[in-house]
């Protein structure tokens, strides 16, 4: 026994040692998407800079946000969608950037820059990836469709699609493929919304936000709602053409990641560096292959071989998911409704 | 006494200050995007009084109900053989080996067997029984089954422990004094394993009901729980208010019913 | 009479490689006190067990009088056991413990509370009936468990070392109760012991097992003062073992000589021959131990190697001049008045008739 605490001992002092012998890297806590960066460049990055990249991840920016809303988070760049860029600002959350830090700035698309209507000067976010929440038809099992959300009137296909379990990409898809916007605060078209995802629910699995795409791949779903580089993502090479993702012709929505740093991030230098790494063309081409979607970084574009799922062309009728503000206990309470 | 003090503390630490905080959160006002304004307010409490909440929590109650009752009846004869049993040690371990896994994969496990597309279905279609499929999952049922196989061990464990325990020598006195096997079962065996019974069906039952993974993973359109449904006013809607309303009822539900039944069954003991 | 009689025929049983009872046949004679001796191991509970039907032999047949019981379940059959460690329900009150048999009859109320309330007068416990097992003396449940085993009137009541559990003291107590217990109800009692004193005193007849089989059957009596063999013998009682060998033969007796004794003689109750190579066993409280030399035929000197007074009697043991150590009894009968008082390290004379020895073992030359 003696000889056991002996070791143990001697084990801690070393592990003591070596810990306080090798001089710290600094670290920079990212939370951001699942699978949202290749690990290339969070490797180079690191190497770059001699620092440790801590890497985890949120299924929604629901999620994200009760997290750093609850406070002591300790993450220093997090990676929120418009509306909740729009939600982090006004709750005072981020800090405010200084763009001259950031030199690679100047590559991204005038057209995205002029779209970030929740932080229009970009004192606050800087546009990582943008796209649009689509549909994933599985051809194997699925032959004569529409590219339209009334897929989800198809009876046919009950019991094998899954819906967004996210209330305002789902009724955004509702409204619309109602003719309407997918911000309205008018509760009677909201409504209407309502009742349209009332008779999809009829026909569809479940509301899935967590495994769809698994559930596409492996052939548990055969249509399904999601973003076209979680599905992407997870088939097999060479089977990509069994894979139909489209933009229903009504319009969806649209979304655009920001790269923001919290207000109470330990690590902004460090922060701002990485923003800029990733703007960094050649790393923008390399994030843009890997998710297989459009860059918003102009001289990225150079780089890019590979054709992505859609183009930025194809989401001219969507339209971005926007903060309604108080409006949103309108949606609320219908999906609560939907829900329940 | 020090490790009455420390026990103590921990469950000042991890249990009793949390509940405070929810409960004192159910009482406040929400803010637009989450947190609370520190003013009372009712409108947490309020917002549950709809057709819809109503369901989910009579939907938790059966689901959670069913699935300790399933739970506890597999249990007794799997705790019996245990006990029972030459290689009771190994068995043991078999009935804890499950724990190594994490529960998420335990639980999309069952995906790939009973899912749409899963070993099950298959199997139906390929020895031509099925041209499509049969939909086994996304439905309250699944929850129940997955519930079930899920919190097993632990109904197993203190059922287990207090058949060990007991003396075999009773149920021989119950045969040799006329109990045919099912009469010296529910005469002897039952009475006895008293505790053992309540605390299994404390540990299932308590945990069904604040069930969210298995409900969101393996239900479907109409089987949400009321622990989803923290999650979404906590996480979508976010109103706080409303999330430690719902939990702070959901607590009572359940230390209500567990007080009642402890009573209950501790009369029962006694008489 | 009230109880039956219990035939046991041929039954062997085994555990796995292990055989429990080897070919067992016995008869118990209705009403009788009948005792299963034998040390642990023997097989004497697993035979109880075949006999209350918790148990199944692999061959044999088990029969209450006259009429095979070998197809009808435990619950079924009119016996009743008394666990070695009781089996009290521990749920239930000394009361419902006794009552548990009756309550599964259908019996009415007023007929249960009569009965029960006659046994647990009968076992002296009326005034603990609203008592758990757990509040009682190890006495008191023995006492519960006789009275629950007697509830259901059985005709056989099979007893499973129903005193080990107590005290010495107690358990002579308890041993005088079931002896009386069992003139009062007169029914059958199959008693298992390892302990030889107990089916002794209390037994009409006993049954001595070894390693899964029954060696002798008789009387207390018979299995005390003529031994079937080296076994029974030394389980039964203590004894002295001599090895010798045959000199001469008459008609009723046997000269021998022994090795560390010398020649003596010693009751033919066996056939033997010139050469022959015996045993012989001599109950130790058989021996006279004198100071003053002793008349007789198998009369020796030693010297007292070890004296353990005993209150009631002294035990020695002598060294005999050729080297054999003899355990003597003596008996006090006026400890003070008898002859001058034999201590350690006295030379001693010693003397046994013929008689009180036996042949037990014959290995033929």
């Amino acid at each position: 026994m003696k000889k056991f605490w002996i070791t143990l001992i001697l084990v801690v002092v070393a592990i003591v040692v070596t810990i306080v012998a090798i001089p710290k890297k600094k670290v920079l806590y990212i939370y951001n998407w699942e699978e949202y960066i290749p690990q290339e460049v969070i490797d180079s990055f690191e190497e770059k800079y001699n620092c440790e990249v801590v890497y985890d991840s949120f299924a929604s920016n629901e999620e994200m946000y009760a997290k750093i809303k609850a406070g002591g988070s300790g993450y220093d760049i997090v990676f929120p969608s418009g509306d909740h860029v729009s939600i982090m600002k006004k709750e005072e959350m981020l800090l405010k950037l200084d763009l001259s830090k950031i030199p690679n700035f100047k590559y991204l698309d005038q057209n995205v820059l002029s779209k970030t209507t929740y932080d229009p000067n970009h004192e606050y976010s800087v546009p990582y990836m943008l796209g649009s929440t689509g549909i994933c038809v599985n051809k194997k099992y699925v032959k004569d469709y529409k590219h339209s959300w009334s897929i989800y009137e198809d009876e046919k296909l009950k019991g094998h699609m899954t819906l967004l379990d996210d209330m305002r990409e789902v009724l955004g898809g509702a409204l619309k493929y109602l003719g309407y916007s997918v911000n309205t605060t008018n509760p009677k078209e909201i409504e209407e919304a309502k009742e349209l995802v009332l008779k999809w629910k009829e026909n569809i699995v479940k509301f899935d936000a967590s495994s769809y795409a698994n559930g596409i791949v492996n052939g548990e779903y055969w249509v399904v709602h999601g973003y076209a580089e979680d599905i992407f993502q997870r088939v097999p090479e060479g089977e990509e053409d069994n894979y139909d993702f489209f933009i229903p012709e009504e319009g969806g929505t649209l979304w655009i990641d920001n790269m923001v740093i919290l207000k109470d991030a330990k690590h902004v230098d460090l922060a701002y560096k990485f923003i800029d790494h990733i703007l960094d063309p050649k790393n923008a081409a390399i994030i843009a292959e890997f998710l297989g979607l459009p860059s918003p970084n102009v001289e990225a574009r150079k780089y890019i071989t590979t054709e992505p799922i859609y183009t930025i062309e194809d989401l001219k009728n969507c339209e971005f998911i926007e903060d309604v503000g108080e409006y949103i206990d309108l949606y609320n309470k219908v999906w609560q409704e939907i829900i329940m | 006494m020090k490790y009455v003090s420390g026990y103590t503390l921990w469950l000042v630490i991890f249990f009793v200050i949390p509940l405070i905080i929810i409960l004192s959160f159910s009482f406040l006002e929400k803010t637009p995007y989450g947190g609370v304004n520190f003013s009372f307010s009712l409108e947490g409490y309020k917002s549950l009084l709809t057709i819809g909440y109503l369901k989910v929590f009579w939907r938790t109650v059966w689901i959670s109900i069913i699935s300790t009752l399933i739970t506890v009846l597999l249990a007794l004869p799997a705790a019996y053989y245990i006990a029972k049993s030459k290689f009771k040690n190994l068995l043991l371990i078999l009935v804890v080996i499950p724990f190594w896994t994490n529960s998420l994969i335990r639980i999309y496990a069952w995906i790939f067997v009973l899912g749409n597309n899963g070993i099950i279905n298959q199997f139906l279609r390929f020895i031509g029984l099925i041209d499509s499929h049969i939909q086994f999952l996304y439905n309250p049922w699944a929850v129940i089954l997955v519930l079930v196989y899920t919190y097993l061990p632990y109904a197993i464990i203190p059922l287990y422990a207090s058949i060990e325990r007991l003396d075999n020598s009773i149920f021989e006195a119950a045969l040799d004094l006329g109990c045919s096997k099912r009469k010296a079962f529910f005469k002897v065996l039952i009475p006895n394993i008293k505790t053992g019974l309540i605390t299994s069906i404390i540990f299932v039952l308590i945990p069904a009901m604040g069930s969210y993974a298995i409900p969101d993973l393996v239900g479907g359109v109409n089987s949400k729980m009321i622990g989803n449904e923290i999650a979404r006013q906590l996480t979508t809607a976010k109103n706080w208010p409303a999330a430690s309303a719902i939990s702070s009822v959901l607590t009572l539900i359940t230390l209500l019913g567990v007080i009642l039944f402890v009573r209950n069954s501790k009369k029962e003991v006694l008489n | 009479m009230l109880g039956s009689n219990v035939e046991i025929k041929n039954i062997s049983k085994f555990f796995g490689d292990f055989q429990a009872l080897d070919n067992v046949s016995l008869q118990v004679k209705k009403g009788e006190f009948f005792s299963l001796l034998g040390p642990s191991g023997c097989g004497k509970t697993t035979l109880l067990r075949i006999i209350a039907g918790l148990e199944q032999p692999d061959s044999g047949d088990v029969l209450f009088d006259n009429k095979s019981v070998i197809n009808i379940p435990a619950n079924k059959r009119e016996v009743n056991t008394i666990f070695q460690n009781y089996a009290l329900f521990p749920h239930l009150t000394v009361f419902e413990n006794v009552a548990f048999s009756l309550r599964l009859k259908k019996i009415s109320e007023t007929e249960i509370k009569e009965r029960v309330g006659k046994l647990l007068y009968l076992v002296r416990l009326e005034e603990h009936k609203n008592k758990k097992p757990s509040q009682l003396s190890g006495g008191q449940r023995q006492r519960v468990a006789i009275a629950r085993a007697l509830a259901n009137e059985p005709k056989v009541l099979l007893l499973d070392e129903p005193v080990s559990a107590l005290d010495a003291k107690l358990r002579q107590e308890l041993l005088v109760e079931l002896d009386n217990l069992h003139d009062q109800v007169g029914i059958t009692f199959i008693y298992v012991t390892h302990d030889q004193a107990e089916a002794i005193s209390v037994s009409d007849h006993v049954a001595v097992m070894n390693n899964g089989k029954i060696v002798q059957t008789g009387t207390p009596y018979e299995i005390y003062e003529s031994p079937a063999n080296n076994f029974v013998a030394t389980f039964i009682g203590e004894t002295n073992l001599m090895k010798a060998e045959v000199r001469e033969t008459n008609e009723e007796f046997v000269r021998v000589f022994a090795k560390g004794i010398g020649e003596f003689e010693c009751y033919k109750d066996k056939e033997v021959k010139k050469g022959d190579k015996i045993l012989l066993t001599l109950r130790p409280e058989k021996i006279k131990i004198s100071s003053k030399p002793l008349e007789g035929l198998n009369s020796f000197h030693g010297i007292v190697e070890e004296e353990i007074y005993m209150g009631y009697q002294t035990k020695y043991f002598v060294k005999l001049d050729e080297g054999y150590i003899l355990k003597i009894y003596k008996q006090h009968v006026n400890y003070l008045l008898d002859e001058k008082i034999i201590h350690w390290k006295d030379e001693v004379f010693v003397s046994w008739n013929p008689n009180d020895s036996f042949i037990i073992e014959v290995e033929e030359n």
